[in-house]
């Protein structure tokens, strides 16, 4: 099935759109592409499941021994799976006491080894490296945590809310001495409703630098490890539906909510290319979201959009992981590499 | 003698009352759809309104693993039909291998009478076991509900029924 799956893909290169082409006068031009016609996929994966394993609500990170480290944030699991999708360990369950997650959004191995699961309600919990042990449960001030990642050894990078800086996505966490080091990212001046319903941020750290998406604002806001700004770049051409309305009022009925969440995009996940960036965004249709996807260049110009793009979930060693574009659930995954 | 009389009029008029309430009784009593009442062995109804089906994530969670464990079949019956392709999106994120019943309001009340909005059965040969009104966020079935749907459904694991219910 694998082999057929990548047959199939490497004889689409044949058929190859171009994209991203140069016009006669220099400027780049936005081409629509299939998924397909941008990404190739080189592997397919099947998490393993069992009948207390089911994969549903996935925040995707790999380690450097190219394992997936899962947190689901619909089932309050914690899993590890080895490259090839055979789950090594689940642990973690819903609640509120040691080992137990309300919303957990990111699992994380540590430069030393262990496991840090991260809450959305801000709690840390530490785990040996074979994640068979507690080592420690700490609290952030953070009410809200969306994302979070390894900075170095005692740093950790958490994208989410404290009602000490409202205004502020970005902090720096020193996970052994559980302090701030610092907060950055200030977000757009934007209806606080609105700030409050969405304002959702994720940032993830490349080397020495931090990667950061406002959902709400096209623009990718690149920081140093230390949290100093180095650029935003504006997005162009991706099609991007900026937010006009504010929220409906809390009892407003299902297709009001309906009508807001349709009414603008936001941005989820960016990482980098060598000559630019992958970005993804979602649209909104019956509260569910129809993932998108923009190749840009380093000025933040797109090359190519994909309007209908399978979920993307991380970029490991081996390529960026997609949910497949062939399976209606996200237990199945395709391992891909740009096609040029 | 016309003491008796008396009485066998009243007997017989009481008898016949009895018997015209019941029958009336009998018409309006809710008759639930055909699919349900021909449902072999046990299965789970969600009778639920589209948004109740986004927001309701706690059953939907238990009804996972129950799916996971038993493959108890699950009908959502949905009340309102134009939001079908919400509910569906809503059940295949939740991984929740559900067949849709769409339902009109007026339907609903002919089918499943007093039934709260949105709730969860579980039957057993088309026969009401257990009923509970999810009218808070987080509701799940209690132990004793799930302890009949162990007892029916994920003993017969091996069983043919269930199974081919599922598929």
């Amino acid at each position: 099935m694998r082999n057929l799956l990548t047959f199939a893909n490497r004889a689409l290169l044949s058929i190859v759109m171009v994209v991203g082409c140069q016009s006669q006068d220099g400027a780049i031009s936005t081409k629509e592409a299939a998924f397909q016609d941008v990404f190739l996929v080189v592997d397919s994966i099947i998490l393993q499941e069992t009948d207390s394993v089911i994969n549903v609500g996935l925040n995707v990170r790999s380690d450097a021994e190219g394992n997936y480290l899962i947190a689901d944030e619909r089932e309050k699991q914690l899993r590890i799976y080895s490259p090839s999708g055979q789950l090594l360990i689940h642990f973690g369950r819903g609640g509120s006491g040691p080992g137990e997650f309300e919303y957990p959004v990111a699992l994380l191995r540590s430069r030393t080894g262990e496991l840090i699961a991260v809450d959305g309600h801000g709690r840390l919990t530490t785990y040996t490296p074979d994640a068979t042990r507690l080592v420690r449960n700490q609290a952030t001030p953070f009410h809200t945590v969306y994302d979070a990642d390894i900075v170095d050894d005692s740093t950790l990078l958490l994208s989410g809310v404290s009602s000490e800086t409202p205004e502020m996505r970005l902090h720096l966490w020193d996970i052994k001495s559980n302090r701030l080091i610092r907060s950055f990212m200030k977000i757009p001046d934007i209806d606080p409703a609105a700030a409050s319903a969405a304002g959702i941020a994720n940032a993830t750290v490349h080397g020495d630098t931090i990667l950061a998406l406002f959902a709400l604002s096209d623009t990718i806001y690149r920081f140093t490890n230390s949290g100093k700004t180095l650029e935003a770049i504006a997005l162009k051409n991706i099609g991007f539906r900026s937010l006009t309305v504010p929220p409906p009022a809390r009892n407003a009925g299902l297709d009001a909510i309906k009508a807001w969440t349709a009414s603008f995009s936001m941005m989820s996940q960016v990482y980098p290319l060598n000559e630019g960036f992958i970005v993804q965004y979602s649209d909104r249709e019956n509260l569910i979201p129809n993932w998108r996807l923009a190749i840009v260049d380093r000025h933040g110009v797109a090359t190519v959009v994909i309007k209908d793009s399978p979920k993307l979930l991380t970029q490991s060693a081996r390529g960026t992981v997609f949910t497949h574009p062939t399976s209606l659930t996200p237990n199945k995954w395709a391992i891909t590499e740009p096609l040029q | 003698m016309g003491n008796h009389r008396t009485l066998a009029i009243v007997v017989l008029s009481v008898g016949v009352l009895v018997t015209a309430v019941f029958a009336w009784h009998r018409q309006v009593l809710p008759v639930p759809p055909k699919a349900i009442r021909e449902l072999k062995g046990v299965g789970v109804i969600w009778i639920t309104k589209p948004q109740d089906c986004v927001s309701c994530q706690a059953i939907t969670g238990q009804l996972r693993h129950l799916q996971a464990q038993s493959r108890v079949p699950v009908v959502v019956v949905q009340i309102g039909a134009k939001d079908r392709t919400l509910v569906e999106k809503a059940l295949r994120y939740e991984r929740l291998d559900a067949s849709i019943m769409p339902l009109s309001y007026l339907e609903y009340r002919v089918r499943f009478g007093r039934t709260p909005l949105p709730s969860v059965q579980i039957v057993a040969d088309g026969i009401v076991r257990f009923q509970m009104a999810l009218d808070r966020p987080g509701k799940m079935f209690p132990d004793s509900a799930v302890a009949i749907l162990r007892q029916t459904a994920i003993s017969a694991k091996g069983g043919e029924g269930n199974d081919k219910e599922a598929q």
